[in-house]
């Protein structure tokens, strides 16, 4: 799998994770508090069905009141009881009927809240006003208010004892029970109150205000719940009064949330049975959007991720690609360049950089293992050489030719080998010393040198080849133009526990314009020494080529001093520099 | 490698699966409000033909007729000739037929002038009935009668005998020889008397006099009966227009005779309360009247009845009615009794019509 695909599909991976789980709390919390509020809201919801349901009895009962102490009805029915002719009195006297219909009317009026208001006595004399009861049906219903004559004036009396302070009795019916067409059967409620003259204590007949049960269900707004809640009206028996339709009992009680409210002063209950499902219902809807807008999110972010990331990464693709085609052939290729990011391009710089470096190490070394295969080829010869030209000497007796062979040869062996390139001081002591030998035997009287050397710097390790340049450069430049004798002399001691080594020669000196000229090609030379080492032959530069190897065995602390001798000469000072204390501890 | 274009497509189809389900929903608006403006325009339209435009008690009408309208769901369009004849209703008849109107609701003010006219029009298809004043049997395909007339005609004597202590003389003072409602309580009104010549023993009942449904007519008639009769105790005056100008004559004469009769209480008010000329007096709700006569009308346009007695319908807020067998052969429902006008009563209803 590829860095970006890792990247895409671990963040990808988490974040799917985090928005499920925040789905799923989110969702159950979201259940939970609506299942709470939908409770509460329930139970407010009956309180406000109850309270209506209260008010509306409270307007039958005060449409009924009213009715029952009209004096006009009042001596209406009082005449009626006391002729006890039991033919309805208002089917044959048209204008008591007229009157008496026009006062039930008048209460009614204008609005016709009431569905009818009727008023009639145990004698089967019987008026109504409001929804009309024509011809058959008419005749048909007076028959079933005769009938219950008798249960009526037994509810008063049991209303009486209810102690509410209101004489009534409440029950629902259907209004047309002989009726064969249901279309025009009509479930009712009633409310029965006795025309009672106070005085005499005597009641002379019943007020009965009714009302259509689809209009009372209409009033309470019961067809306003929707399918998934009902309210169901019991009476002061428990008997079930709506619906008509869904039996209370059959419910099955643990599928609803049901709530109980009692309409205390009628003795009417109600029951409020709410689907439990239908609660959690809308939130599938919730659930479905959560989900969705997730959804969204979640490929808005991986979009997001996938761009970012491809962003980050495509410059380290590109570096990868190019390191892995990096070889000991192509170091110099240059790396793709990318400057989309700067960090990237700081790494991508950085990398070239040394890059670039080590492309000039390799050169440097290759270069410098050549000359030393190089270098060691040839001494063999000349070792050989040596050896005859000494065999010859001593055969003829000549000792100094044996001498100067013998100096030469260790010299050359000195200079070719390549086994351990740091020697002692005291190697290069002795190095210098058959090399000031050698210069003796050719310029015999002209030339002198004396060595001191402290023992304890013998051990030190230093590079090779350090002294033997400056020699040459006595003779070379120093001693060319000025006249014998020629004196070098050589000090390697300790001073402030600092180690030093002093050349000193009576050769011409160095002017100061070249000691400045020194200074600064040594400068020049240390700061970019793999582009312009190959200028460093000894022989050439030879005090820069040792000052610039010391520096690299022995740190950047290693001091060196050029100055002028007295009376004439010059005096080269090697030493340890002050923060260089620790490298010399071989001393 | 996870495809740039995998993840386009994808958000795409989030869009338009977003952006379809609002289409959906900009659709629905636009079917529905589609589905309004065809049934506006194909609103069936339900005419109501006055017996004259000014007649407060015929505006009544017009108000319970346009109410059941509205709650029916189609539109009332109401006319009233400029006076009491039949000419120009059948004038407005003819226009409706031209309209091609649904249902034609008459007040007739001829019984028999408008059969041509309404004929045609049941023949074109129209639901034809008539309400308050019936036009004949062949001229409608139902009645739709206010009281019965039998009782408004007994009520009236009952009344009028009651408020003299059964003795003295009754006039009466009707619209016109034509008008069928009024001349069907008369005959109802003289019909109690015979059947009770005992209780009525000490009653003197005048020939009636006709003052056309017109104030001026009416205020005539009632001068001449003041003058020719010098005994007469009170005037029976079944309509509205006569009852105010006979009151008002009464007013103006100084007169004790009292009236009772048929009018609307708002106009009738002043006389039961200030005057006391008149003790009390009768009329059905004419606002029941028309909203009676607009559900009937939509039981036969819709084919739940078909006019023959024993049909059975539900008339909105005034509940279940029965066609019953009418005195001239055809068929006629009842609004029910008339309400009686008194001083207990007179203050709420004047408010109403």
């Amino acid at each position: 799998m590829g860095f970006l695909k890792k990247l895409v599909v671990s963040y990808s991976t988490v974040i799917l994770i985090f928005i499920l789980i925040l789905i799923g709390i989110a969702y159950k919390y979201i259940v939970s508090v609506g299942q709470q509020t939908a409770l509460i809201s329930q139970s407010q919801l009956l309180q406000k069905i109850s309270t209506q349901v209260e008010y509306y009895l409270d307007e039958m009962y005060k449409m009924g009141s009213q009715v029952a102490s009209d004096t006009r009805i009042i001596n209406m029915f009082n005449d009626l009881q006391e002729d006890g002719d039991e033919t309805n009195y208002f089917e044959y006297s048209i204008m008591d009927s007229i009157d008496m219909g026009s006062i039930l009317t008048s209460y009614n009026a204008p609005d016709y809240l009431i569905w009818r208001i009727s008023v009639f006595n145990q004698y089967g004399d019987y008026m109504s006003d409001g929804i009309d009861i024509q011809n058959q049906a008419g005749e048909a219903a007076d028959k079933h208010l005769v009938e219950s004559f008798i249960d009526e004036l037994q509810s008063r009396a049991k209303a009486e004892q209810s102690g509410t302070g209101k004489t009534f009795l409440l029950f629902s019916q259907n209004d047309f029970d002989y009726s064969e067409d249901d279309e025009y059967t009509y479930m009712t409620m009633s409310m029965l109150l006795p025309i009672t003259n106070y005085y005499a204590d005597e009641t002379y007949g019943i007020v009965e205000i009714q009302q259509n049960m689809e209009n009372f269900q209409q009033f309470i707004a019961l067809d306003q719940l929707g399918d998934t809640a009902t309210v169901y009206l019991f009476d002061q028996e428990m008997n079930q009064i709506l619906p008509g339709d869904n039996d209370f009992d059959s419910l099955d009680k643990d599928q609803f949330y049901i709530t109980y409210e009692s309409v205390e002063i009628y003795g009417w209950n109600l029951a409020l049975a709410v689907n439990r499902a239908s609660i959690t219902e809308p939130y599938h809807g919730i659930l479905g959007y959560i989900i969705l807008i997730s959804f969204v999110i979640v490929i808005s972010l991986i979009l997001a991720i996938y761009i970012i990331t491809k962003r980050i990464t495509t410059p380290l693709t590109n570096l990868s690609k190019s390191v892995r085609h990096i070889t000991l052939d192509n170091v110099p290729a240059e790396l793709v360049q990318d400057e989309s990011m700067d960090e990237v391009r700081e790494l991508n710089t950085a990398f070239t950089a040394m890059m670039e470096r080590l492309t000039k190490s390799l050169a440097y070394e290759k270069r410098a293992y050549l000359l030393a295969l190089q270098s060691q080829m040839d001494p063999h010869f000349l070792y050989n050489i040596l050896s005859i030209i000494s065999g010859m000497g001593l055969e003829s007796g000549n000792n100094d030719i044996v001498d100067i062979c013998g100096k030469l040869s260790a010299m050359m062996r000195y200079n070719a080998s390549f086994d351990n390139s740091n020697v002692t001081l005291g190697d290069e002591i002795e190095h210098a010393k058959n090399y000031l030998e050698l210069m003796k035997v050719r310029y015999e009287d002209y030339f002198c040198y004396s060595i001191h050397v402290n023992e304890h710097l013998k051990q030190m390790k230093m590079p090779r080849q350090v002294l033997q340049p400056i020699l040459e450069n006595c003779f070379e430049h120093g001693f060319k133009s000025v006249s014998p004798v020629w004196h070098i002399e050589i000090n390697a001691d300790i001073k402030d526990d600092r180690w030093y080594v002093m050349i000193s020669d009576n050769g011409a000196g160095f002017g100061d314009v070249e000691v400045d000229e020194l200074n600064k090609k040594v400068e020049e030379y240390d700061k970019n020494l793999p582009d312009n080492y190959h200028e460093l032959k000894i022989g050439g530069l030879g005090l820069i080529n040792t000052i610039l190897r010391l520096r690299l065995l022995l740190g950047e602390g290693i001091e060196y001093q050029v100055r002028k001798n007295i009376p004439r000469g010059t005096i080269i000072i090697l030493k340890e520099g002050k923060n260089n204390d620790d490298k010399d501890t071989d001393s | 490698m996870f495809n740039h274009w995998k993840l386009v497509f994808i958000i795409m189809l989030c869009c338009i699966l977003l952006s379809s389900c609002k289409n959906n929903d900009s659709q629905s608006e636009l079917q529905s409000e589609g589905e309004t403006s065809i049934s506006q325009e194909e609103m069936p339209v339900y005419a109501l033909i006055t017996k004259e435009e000014s007649n407060f008690y015929m505006q009544n009408m017009e108000k319970g007729f346009e109410k059941a309208c509205e709650e029916i769901g189609v539109t009332a369009a109401c006319y009233g000739p400029s006076d009491y004849s039949a000419e120009p209703q059948i004038e407005i008849i003819e226009k409706l037929i031209e309209s091609n109107v649904d249902v034609i609701a008459i007040a007739a003010n001829d019984a028999d002038a408008l059969q041509d006219s309404l004929r045609k029009a049941m023949d074109q298809g129209i639901i034809v009935l008539s309400l308050d004043s019936a036009v004949n049997k062949d001229s409608r395909m139902l009645h739709i009668q206010p009281a019965e007339p039998e009782k408004v005609g007994r009520v009236l004597i009952q009344a009028a005998s009651h408020m003299i202590d059964d003795s003295g003389t009754v006039g009466i003072i009707t619209t016109t020889g034509h008008a069928t409602n009024q001349n069907l309580w008369i005959e109802w009104l003289k019909q109690e008397i015979v059947d009770n010549p005992e209780k009525y023993k000490n009653i003197v009942l005048l020939p009636e006099v006709f003052g056309n449904d017109e104030e001026e007519a009416t205020i005539m008639q009632t001068l001449y009966l003041l003058e020719e009769y010098p005994e007469l105790d009170i005037i029976i005056t079944p309509s509205a227009v006569s009852m105010v100008a006979v009151g008002n004559t009464l007013r103006n004469q100084n007169s004790d005779v009292l009236f009772t009769g048929l009018g609307l209480p708002s106009e009738i008010a002043d006389f039961i309360e200030i005057d006391k000329s008149c003790p009390w007096f009768y009329l059905w709700n004419p606002i029941d009247l028309g909203y009676l006569a607009a559900y009937s009308a939509y039981a036969l346009d819709n084919g739940d009845i078909t006019g023959e007695s024993g049909d059975r319908f539900t008339a909105g807020t005034l509940g279940y009615r029965v066609i019953s067998q009418s005195g001239d052969g055809g068929t006629e429902v009842f609004l029910g009794d008339p309400v009686k006008f008194d001083e207990n009563n007179i203050g709420l209803w004047k408010t109403v019509y």
